[in-house]
């Protein structure tokens, strides 16, 4: 077998990395007042416009100044500037029933007294009215919690608690980590956003429960190895398929990015932010948070028995009947208790059950 | 499973995929763009198109010198005429002459439908096929889409009383006839009119991206007025129609020569509801230019049973001035057809039977068509308020731009993988690189049968699928070479891969598509379209490397006899 790497020795230093990022993560976003809401998270009207014809000189300076008389506008170019391509934003005030009408000629008016009414070429337009934003960003925070207790329920029943349970605090971890690369650098957030990050859980899942199912099939197999063990192992072994699932997924990924503009590259630069982010907390966090538990379910457990007999009993406790009545492989567990061997019953899979009823036999 | 009975399931399958996949490629490759603008337009403009056919077809007919033999485009005339001959038990001819087919036929307003009805089929069933083909988005072609809400506060102060659940049905119902009433205002494409949720229409015009015309498409209550048809006129008309047949209106209904209506009438369409509820041109007549009364007098309207004959009665009540005005109207043309106009449209005619004043009867319909009128008359009596709240509009460029950089991003990112699967893993990548490959093919039929709107951001999620889909195979390929490595034969290194893979490639597939599954309640929009290619992906990838690839192994291991697996860039250590 190939050297295990120790991956849980590294453990706080990870989560403290992690930590770093996300306290970073929550100082941009009290330093940069919240985050670059697009339009459809705050109503509003969004135009792509070019300049025609290429090679005008019509520089998004000149374009800025024949804007300047707008209050709250945001303007950005797209692409090579040379294709004097740019987009326009401006949010919509509370109510007001004629503003896209109002805005869209006041724009475009702008813009023909200085380059021409021929050369302007809208083209597109978004707008989005105050009413529907407001439901759009309900809607999105209440899926994406329907979707973590989802996950969080079929993990439970797959896996244990625990791993249900760290699974999930590993995907709030990249939620909290791309919110806050999103947050610092003001890259837009829009529905785009929103269904990067529900890729994102949905693709840092796919990583954990992979180590996760590793963990559960080794732990039948090694059974006289403690749970940081067990624990590296499973990841050691599965670093090669985490490595490589994540190349083709960033491969893919960068060429939308690459030939991608607008709304479906910032999509990609979101992606690819979070595949890296989801990685990295599959491979040094995920794993950790279920060693980190179960220690300190242990430890508890120590002090209860402790106090309550003034001695530490024979072996740790078997969560299951079914372990305990198997004592002569949980024997060599009991001689020596050191803290390292923590109780590792974190299944109630089918396959793994039957394997050990025919050993049994 | 026997390897025979797999091999069977994978063609089984791939026959069907294709099958899903034929419309789409029929489609987009073998139908001339012409045919497929037609079909895309409102049945009003395919009947209209097939009339104007027909009319030429007939005048190209009359000119053939009549022994010539039948030309080719018109055999399809053969088949009722050969029904025809052998009623009349005359010999049917082996080869048709243009004389032989025409005599059939009782006159030239016969041959005139059967020409009509062709042309129209051919159309329709361009129609029917374009329903089961992957579409493109607006984004992708262009257009406009708006969110529109009633505003339903307004109606209810103006009304004065909070509106039942029922008045609120009502009123979006009054909006979306007054909408649908305008869908011919478009040229040729055909807006989509649908209901979102509770109080929302959605709007989508392919093509447009003129904001403006969508304003004007949305706003504005609908006209309803009351006109009386001028029977002197509409008599001409109808004799210049028979001279002109197929050729007396534009693509657009206005009439061609329009001196031959008298001063002060015009021409309008006659429009029924058709099986689906939408609106469906079943003639013309001529009214009066000048309405006699405007739909704003209407208070309301209902529809009850005669307490005799059980027959629906419209009945509808005007204000008191508006009364006034359509007793006046009524005295002075008695038995004379009133036709019910909106925003240009005949809806209902009926003849005047007596002078009446503010309370009106209406007879002589059908339950629904007497419900759908009085729905037409309270779009009149109550109009609904309406606001965008959310409207996109993408030029056509724009989408042309779009098509090419998905299809780039789709094909760069997919040949990276395969490249790379292959130096990776050597002759299990080619395997992997087919099943990626069926996976593709997979997932673009599944979305043809339904119908799926191809949006840039479900583009997106198919190149996502590509580079996660390899994972179910990267998985298996890990634990085979583990096992391989622990000095297993081929065969069993295969077998042990593929078993401990599967737990692993579920768990980690279904929660996976948990998530889609939620994204897809995402909105109607985008997201939800990203969504659905990313839930069909992962079900698709499943089958072909739990399915597929396994297959092609135990094919090499027991039909071919392959004793070495080459699945790793580097050489093997045992």
């Amino acid at each position: 077998m190939k050297r295990v790497i120790k991956f849980t020795k590294m453990r706080f230093l990870m989560i403290s990395l992690s930590l770093i990022f996300i306290i970073a993560g929550g100082v941009g976003f009290y330093l940069q007042g919240g985050f670059n809401l697009g339009i459809d998270f705050t109503a509003g009207l969004s135009q792509q416009i070019r300049i025609n014809p290429i090679g005008a000189a019509a520089p998004i300076e000149k374009v800025r100044q024949a804007m300047s008389g707008f209050e709250g506008l945001n303007l950005q170019v797209i692409g090579n500037p040379d294709n004097q391509e740019f987009i326009v934003k401006v949010q919509a005030p509370q109510e007001d029933r004629d503003f896209q009408e109002k805005m869209e000629m006041r724009i475009f008016d702008s813009l023909a007294e200085e380059f021409g009414q021929a050369n302007i070429e809208i083209r597109s337009t978004d707008f989005v009215g105050p009413r529907y934003s407001e439901d759009l960003l309900g809607q999105t925070v209440s899926i994406t919690i329907v979707a973590l207790v989802l996950i969080l329920l079929y993990t439970a029943f797959r896996f244990h608690f625990i791993f249900a349970a760290a699974a999930v605090i590993c995907l709030l971890h990249d939620v909290a980590i791309m919110l806050g690369v999103l947050v610092v650098f003001q890259m837009e957030v829009t529905t785009t956003t929103a269904a990067a990050i529900l890729t994102i859980i949905g693709y840092s899942l796919n990583d954990t429960i992979v180590i996760f199912d590793r963990i559960r099939e080794n732990r039948s197999l090694l059974r006289d190895t403690d749970l940081a063990t067990l624990i590296n192992t499973s990841i050691t072994q599965s670093l090669g398929r985490t490595i490589l699932t994540s190349l083709t997924t960033l491969m893919a990924v960068v060429s939308i990015y690459i030939f991608g503009t607008g709304e479906i590259r910032n999509f990609a630069l979101n992606m690819i932010i979070g595949v890296v982010v989801g990685t990295y907390s599959t491979i040094f966090i995920a794993s950790s948070i279920v060693l980190g538990w179960q220690r300190a379910i242990e430890r508890r457990r120590r002090a209860i028995e402790l106090k309550k007999f003034g001695r530490l009993p024979a072996g740790p406790s078997a969560p299951k009947v079914e372990e305990a009545k198997v004592p002569a492989i949980e024997a060599p567990a009991a001689e020596k208790p050191d803290s390292e061997r923590a109780a590792i019953a974190v299944t109630r899979s089918q396959p793994v059950r039957k394997k050990r009823k025919k050993k049994k036999r | 499973m026997s390897k025979r009975f797999r091999f069977v399931v994978i063609l089984v399958l791939l026959a069907v995929a294709f099958s899903f996949l034929y419309p789409t490629i029929k489609w987009y490759v073998l139908i001339p763009v012409k045919d497929k603008e037609l079909a895309a337009g409102t049945r009003n403009q395919i009947k209209l198109y097939a009339e104007r056919e027909a009319g030429e077809a007939l005048k190209a007919l009359l000119a053939f010198d009549s022994l010539e033999n039948l030309p080719e485009e018109y055999l399809f005339l053969t088949q009722s005429a050969k029904e025809r001959f052998k009623i009349e038990k005359k010999p049917v001819p082996k080869v048709w002459s243009v004389e032989d087919v025409l005599k059939s036929f009782a006159g030239r307003a016969e041959v005139l439908v059967e020409l009509e009805d062709h042309y129209r089929e051919e159309i329709l069933s361009l129609k029917e096929l374009r329903s089961h083909t992957i579409q493109l988005g607006l984004d992708l072609k262009g257009g406009m889409r708006a969110l529109i809400q009633a505003d339903l506060k307004t109606l209810e102060e103006s009304q004065g009383s909070s509106l039942s659940p029922e008045e609120k049905e009502d009123a979006i119902r009054r909006a979306l006839e007054i909408l649908n009433n305008r869908i011919d205002q478009f040229g040729v494409t055909e807006p989509q009119i649908r209901r979102s949720g509770e109080d929302m229409i959605t709007v989508e015009l392919p093509g447009e991206a003129d904001p403006e015309r969508m304003r004007k498409f949305i706003q504005g209550k609908g006209l309803l007025n009351f006109h009386i048809v001028n029977e002197e006129a509409l008599t001409l008309f109808k004799g210049y129609q028979q001279a002109n047949p197929g050729a007396y209106i534009d693509e657009i209904g206005k009439i061609l020569q329009p001196d031959i209506l008298p001063k002060g009438t015009i021409l309008i369409g006659v429009y029924e509801k058709d099986a689906y509820g939408i609106d469906l041109l079943k003639g013309f007549t001529v009214v009066n230019s000048e309405a006699g009364l405007s739909g704003n007098y209407i208070r309301d309207a209902r529809v009850n049973a005669d307490q005799i004959t059980g027959k629906p009665i419209v009945h509808f009540f005007l204000t008191r001035e508006g009364g006034d005005i359509f007793y006046k109207l009524t005295s002075d043309n008695v038995n004379k057809t009133m036709a019910v106009v909106l925003d240009d449209k005949v809806k209902a005619q009926a003849r005047i039977a007596e002078p009446i004043r503010d309370a009106v009867r209406v007879t002589g319909f059908a339950r629904e068509e007497a419900e759908s009128l009085a729905l037409v008359l309270r779009t009149g009596a109550l109009p609904v308020p309406l606001d965008i709240i959310n409207q996109v509009a993408i030029g056509a460029s724009l989408g042309e731009d779009a098509i090419q950089q998905g299809v780039k991003a789709i094909t760069y990112g997919f040949i990276l993988v395969i490249i790379f699967m292959f130096l990776y893993y050597k002759g299990s990548g080619l395997i992997a690189d087919l099943a990626l490959m069926l996976n593709l093919y997979f997932i673009v039929s599944i979305l043809s049968v339904f119908n799926f709107t191809l949006t840039l951001p479900s583009i997106a999620g198919v190149v996502l699928t590509v580079g996660m889909a390899v994972d179910a195979n990267v998985i298996i390929f890990e634990r085979i070479k583990e096992e391989y490595r622990l000095g297993k034969s081929a065969k069993a290194a295969i077998k042990a891969g593929f078993a401990k893979a599967f737990w692993a490639i579920l768990d980690a597939n279904i929660t996976t598509f948990i998530a889609a599954l939620a994204l897809s309640q995402l909105g109607k929009g985008p997201v939800a379209g990203f969504a659905v290619t990313l839930a069909v992906g992962i079900v698709s990838s499943m089958f072909t490397a739990l399915f597929v690839s396994r297959l092609i192994f135990d094919f090499g291991t027991d039909v071919l006899g392959i004793k070495k697996i080459s699945i790793s860039w580097r050489r093997m250590s045992r």
